[in-house]
């Protein structure tokens, strides 16, 4: 695994930020890719005058934003008709049609959270919105947002500690993910007030 | 079942941050990477190091006062006919030479 990780890390002073480009959008259609791990070398790279910051910071961007609408409209036009399939089963409709009312409630947050944090879920959440039709704007609010915090925390988080970019990579990871599990508790916390307190 | 979900996420949220923030603990104090890989650039090994660019610059194939080269010591290694892993045993070499120095 780690020999792969050096292979990936190669490629982006071999390449330059291009790499970024298609690591983002591939990983983001689905591809097994460590591009939060890339991230962090670019950042390092950045440090040291290899690359750019603006421009790896945007073509990274733009390849993760391009990869999560080709998921978007796979499941738009590919995984809809199945989704209306299911549908038509007698018992699976109300459940299904409560995930879906569920999943366009709250798309924005489910999209942002699936993005940085919780990363190796935005494919499905891609198709799954897709598929059911959540509505393209909020969809793509979300993409936006989360997807510039992705490629924002782990580029800085690269250039701030480019001295130990290998160690890093497993903290940045474990600080989003803290991140992401306390913004939930906050969240439940609040729920469990209201019902409490009125 | 909401309470337990509650519990659930802030015990596992404050168990990644204790796991974040002792990893950044521990490596605030401790140096930086303790070895030369070929992954690394020419530009990322001096920023890592402390080098200086004029120091490295003869044996990744650059000269001293011109930009090093760019790539990483593995094709900078293979531009030279050299295996990467003496290129990088050359410049940990440097490294050791520079720490064992007065």
């Amino acid at each position: 695994m780690e020999n792969l990780i050096h292979e990936a890390y190669a490629l982006i002073p071999r390449h330059g930020p291009s790499v970024l480009f298609a690591a983002a959008l591939l990983s983001c259609m689905g591809a097994p890719i460590p591009t939060s791990a890339m991230m962090m070398a670019a950042g390092a790279f950045i440090a040291a005058g290899d690359m750019g910051l603006w421009v790896t910071a945007g073509l990274t961007l733009l390849g993760a934003l391009i990869g999560d609408q080709i998921g978007f409209f796979a499941g738009r036009y590919g995984g809809e008709p199945l989704w209306q399939r299911f549908r038509r089963r007698a018992a699976l409709a109300p459940t299904m049609d409560r995930a879906q009312a569920e999943l366009s409630r709250r798309a924005l947050v489910a999209v942002i959270l699936s993005r940085f944090p919780l990363s190796a879920l935005g494919p499905w959440i891609n198709l799954a919105a897709g598929a059911t039709r959540v509505d393209w704007g909020r969809f793509s609010l979300g993409v936006v947002l989360g997807d510039a915090v992705w490629v924002g925390v782990y580029l800085v988080g690269g250039y701030v500690f480019a001295d130990r970019v290998k160690a890093m990579g497993t903290t940045m990871t474990s600080a989003l993910i803290a991140l992401a599990l306390l913004t939930l508790a906050a969240f439940l916390g609040r729920r469990l007030w209201v019902r409490r307190h009125g | 079942m909401l309470r337990a979900a509650f519990l659930v996420a802030l015990v596992a949220g404050l168990g990644f941050a204790a796991h974040a923030g002792w990893r950044i603990a521990g490596q605030s104090g401790a140096g930086a990477e303790a070895q030369v890989e070929d992954w690394m650039s020419a530009r990322h090994v001096v920023r890592v190091f402390g080098l200086s660019a004029d120091t490295l610059a003869p044996l990744v194939g650059g000269e001293a006062g011109r930009p090093l080269p760019y790539g990483p010591l593995r094709d900078l290694a293979a531009e030279q006919g050299k295996a990467p892993g003496a290129m990088v045993a050359e410049v940990q070499a440097l490294l050791d030479a520079r720490a064992d120095g007065p």
